[in-house]
């Protein structure tokens, strides 16, 4: 095995998931803004999932989805969001501040418009949690696609699978009003990563 | 992801969502029966014991475990497809396309083993679902609606 395993305890898996708690929330908050409206979020804990069966546990491999990639830190690290279609347009419809519904397909306009959303909410997440850890997290530019789940995942998992064996995985979804913006988070970490949060975690 | 696995006809393998990962299909007529490789990375580091990650050393566990069911490498019809470049933007940031490399890595494999392709659907910028039906050894390339 060339990646390292992130050999996280229990009570370890427990942070993360307050980490990802933090960051989730702080996005929410931005997606209130945005819309203007109340936001309700719901996040199950943190999952560590072994790069080779990430996909196994990833549900329908064919479902339409659309997908933003931001590199982290210095290191070889990175963060994909995914959100099936219908929960896509519903940002996009946010961001173009038009009636939740009305966007119908990733055009151009929307395409812009989801790599700006993706931008801002990730931007948020990322920020409370380095906010919290007292520290900085640099993030890259996003880069979007929509296709495939699986082949969207496949395709940003090789980008750091030299690196780690093991991915974080969790979910967050968003209600605004009656209807839920569901995102997949995987983060996508080197191992020494991950430890250095774990080790400013440890110092809060 | 990153595994090897062979059957008999009337079986129909299935690898679903592919982006930049290759996909290598080999299939005996006369026994009815293949396997597939599903790799991610191109070149296996040489010290990595999962071979079937990789493209050059998954080529190498694929005709070995077709070799052991009875199928030595000649003879068979060998495909492959997949490896897209699923985030342009990204390939162009990074200065490097992984599908492509796994394109490349196993063309000189290929040749290495002195093996003719029957058929490919490689490259591009969107996700398939492939399928080797065992029973008459069609590849079937599905992309996304």
């Amino acid at each position: 095995m060339i990646g390292a395993l992130m050999d996280i305890s229990p009570q370890e898996k427990d942070v993360l998931s307050e980490l990802a708690n933090i960051g989730a929330n702080a996005a929410a908050t931005a997606l209130a803004q945005m819309a203007g409206k109340k936001v309700e979020l719901s996040v199950p804990s943190i999952q560590i999932k072994d790069v080779q069966d990430v996909k196994e546990g990833a549900g329908n491999l064919e479902e339409k989805v659309a997908a933003v990639y931001i590199g982290v830190f210095e290191k070889n690290s990175a963060i994909l969001v995914t959100f099936p279609e219908k929960s896509a347009l519903r940002l996009v419809d946010v961001l173009l501040g038009k009636k939740s519904g009305s966007s119908k397909e990733v055009s151009n306009e929307a395409k812009s418009a989801f790599d700006e959303m993706g931008n801002i909410l990730v931007g948020a997440y990322l920020a409370a949690i380095a906010n919290f850890l007292k520290t900085k997290i640099a993030q890259g530019v996003p880069h979007s696609a929509v296709d495939m789940s699986g082949a969207l995942l496949d395709a940003a998992i090789v980008q750091i699978a030299t690196g780690t064996n093991e991915v974080l995985v969790t979910d967050a979804d968003f209600s605004i009003e009656k209807h839920v913006i569901g995102a997949r988070i995987y983060f996508l970490f080197e191992p020494a990563v991950v430890r250095s949060l774990l080790l400013k975690a440890k110092k809060i | 992801m990153a595994t090897v696995v062979a059957s008999r006809s009337p079986d129909i393998l299935i690898a679903r969502g592919i982006g930049s990962c290759l996909v290598v299909s080999a299939y005996s007529k006369q026994l009815g029966a293949g396997g597939m490789l599903h790799a991610m990375l191109p070149k296996n580091p040489g010290t990595d014991p999962a071979h079937a990650k990789y493209v050059d050393s998954g080529i190498d566990a694929l005709f070995s475990t077709l070799r052991t069911m009875g199928m030595p490498a000649r003879g068979l019809e060998v495909k492959m497809a997949g490896a897209a470049n699923m985030f342009p933007s990204l390939s162009l940031e990074k200065k490097v396309e992984i599908g492509n490399r796994n394109i490349d890595t196993a063309r000189e494999k290929f040749k290495k083993l002195g093996i003719m392709l029957s058929g490919e659907d490689v490259g591009g910028t969107h996700g398939r679902t492939i399928t080797l039906n065992l029973a008459n050894g069609r590849l079937e390339v599905r992309a996304s609606i």
